[in-house]
């Protein structure tokens, strides 16, 4: 469905080093250290209320961090110097509700942030929304408004918005369990397609399958600490610890 | 003709004296109600912007300035408000406008509908769902860019329907001025109606009141209709395109809509 490669060109690495968030006096993550390398996918998976949201947004600052540090590539996002904004245009996220603008149509609202945050001038940053549109298979969507469009196409639209910044790293928080079953496979694919790219993916999902097939890495959270990580075939096919089994079992495979 | 029915056309539609009524209130019912409508609505929305501004703060003593603004003023009949403040004022010796009872009583009605629009902002900016700012502000935007392109107009077609409506009871609720006392040439459709009235022991210029009100609230009636199914539906336009037919969107969705039912994600 992607028909322009390569596009992405500043993937970085993610490191998570000590990084701990509670939320009142319940710890929502706990010491948690990872490293991504840049470029690869990574599925996060754990019960709910494991932390896998909280863990998502601490990589673009919509969340601060207790404690730790994270970095993306060279960028410290964790500094408390650093403009958020600046971190948010590099790493983009994709929510589970979409939340797209729906005042806008689909091309404003991918190219929003390239004219409001990157100052590209109006014309370039609506060839950009249609370039990023054309990207996830809804070009002749353009001027579509939000509610015109099913949930799918909606959240393609999402991702097109998120890659019209040209960010080093891509967040997914579960971004198909919204969504009517027949219609998760059209973003799967999506999302498919750029995990074969340049760009780092992060990707909480339940969707199993999904980890197994694509990603490079896949990382079980449970109470906010990291219970296992590795391959696929790894950590979904032999298990070690009691946790992720029962874990296993209860989402069937 | 019967008895009976000649009777009502003399109360209600006696055209002798709807002849001599109708010149009065266009001539001078017509702009000093208009005048006074307009007055008080700017007074009431500058009260309700600083007041919705107050229900939305982080401070909770803050907020609770601003609601007991907004229970006080539409908790008591307007009636008793407007006396209040328009006699009032000038009697508690805060007389801002002199001995002009025209600019109290706008203040007064102004004062009033602060209370309510205060709300009717308040309540557009809050519906906006937490997810619209989190989505500006996951692109990059600042609070005040994400406040600028994304909120704001948002909020305003949720705000501009009901504004709209309710400048149409400011409209309504001018006519409580006459407890005020106004002087001939500022008298609005109520009083000259009342005077009229009395004077000629006829009912019929309240009517021709009424019909001058029906002429102003309808047709508003109708535009907040108009807007209101205007807001938010329909396809966009897609910004520096201009009128390229390529990018029309479909009338209808050219996959199945059943599902967006589901999809109402920061868009409901
Ligand atoms: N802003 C907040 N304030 C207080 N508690 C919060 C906040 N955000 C999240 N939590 C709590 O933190 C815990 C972890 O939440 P998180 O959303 O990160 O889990 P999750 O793994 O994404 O779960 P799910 O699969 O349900 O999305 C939950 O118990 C949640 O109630
Ligand atoms: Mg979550």
């Amino acid at each position: 469905m992607i028909q322009e490669a390569g596009e992405t060109s500043l993937t970085s690495d993610i490191r998570f080093e000590h990084v701990s968030k509670s939320f009142g006096r319940r710890r929502i993550l706990d010491d948690i250290n990872l490293l991504l390398p840049a470029g690869t996918t990574t599925c996060l998976i754990g019960p709910s209320g494991s932390g896998k949201t909280t863990l998502l947004r601490c990589v673009n600052r919509l969340e601060t961090p207790d404690s730790g540090r994270i970095f993306v590539g060279a960028i410290e996002v964790t500094d408390p110097h650093i403009p958020l904004s600046q971190v948010r245009s590099e790493i983009g996220i994709v929510f589970q509700n979409f939340n797209l603008f729906p005042h806008l149509s689909a091309a404003d609202n991918v190219s929003l942030g390239p004219r409001v945050v990157r100052k590209l001038p109006q014309s370039e940053a609506t060839e950009e929304a249609l370039r990023q549109l054309e990207r996830v298979g809804l070009g002749q969507f353009a001027a579509s408004r939000p509610l015109q469009l099913s949930g799918g196409q909606q959240q393609r639209v999402a991702i097109a918005r998120a890659l019209a910044m040209k960010p080093r790293a891509l967040l997914f928080d579960e971004p198909t369990s919204a969504l009517d079953p027949e219609l998760v496979h059209e973003v799967l694919e999506v999302m498919e397609d750029l995990s074969r790219e340049e760009i780092t993916l992060i990707v909480a999902t339940h969707e199993m399958r999904f980890a197994q097939r694509v990603a490079d890495n896949v990382v079980f959270l449970d109470g906010g600490q990291i219970v296992e990580q590795g391959p696929p075939q790894q950590v979904l096919t032999s298990p070690t610890s009691t946790r992720l089994k029962s874990f296993l079992s209860r989402v069937n495979l | 003709m019967s008895i009976g029915v000649t009777r009502i056309a003399d109360t209600f539609f006696d055209l002798r004296i709807l002849q001599r009524v109708f010149p009065q209130l266009i001539e001078t019912g017509l702009p000093n109600t208009l005048i006074l409508s307009v007055g008080a609505m700017a007074v009431g929305l500058v009260a309700g912007l600083i007041f919705a501004l107050v229900l939305l703060s982080k401070r909770p003593w803050v907020r609770a300035i601003g609601r007991t603004y907004v229970n006080i003023f539409r908790g008591i009949p307007h009636i008793v408000s407007i006396y209040i403040i328009g006699e009032g004022l000038p009697l508690a010796g805060i007389s801002i406008f002199g001995s002009n009872t025209y600019l109290y009583a706008m203040l007064a009605i102004g004062i009033v509908e602060g209370s309510y629009i205060s709300e009717i902002l308040r309540s557009g900016i809050r519906g906006i769902a937490k997810g619209q700012f989190e989505a500006g502000e996951g692109v990059g935007m600042t609070h005040s860019q994400v406040m600028r392109h994304v909120i704001l107009p948002q909020a305003a077609r949720n705000i501009l329907p009901a504004l709209t409506g309710q400048l149409n009871l400011v409209i309504k609720n001018t006519a409580l001025v006459f407890l005020l006392g106004l002087g001939v040439n500022q008298r609005e459709l109520f009083s000259i109606a009342q005077d009229s009235s009395s004077n000629n022991a006829s009912l019929t210029p309240f009517v021709a009141a009424g019909i001058m009100y029906l002429a102003i609230t309808l047709p508003l009636s109708y535009f907040v209709t108009r807007l209101d199914r205007r807001m938010g539906r329909g396809g966009g336009r897609v910004r520096g395109v201009s009128k390229n037919r390529d990018f029309m969107a479909p009338d209808f969705p050219t996959e199945p809509l059943e599902h967006t039912s589901m999809s109402t994600g920061g868009a409901g």
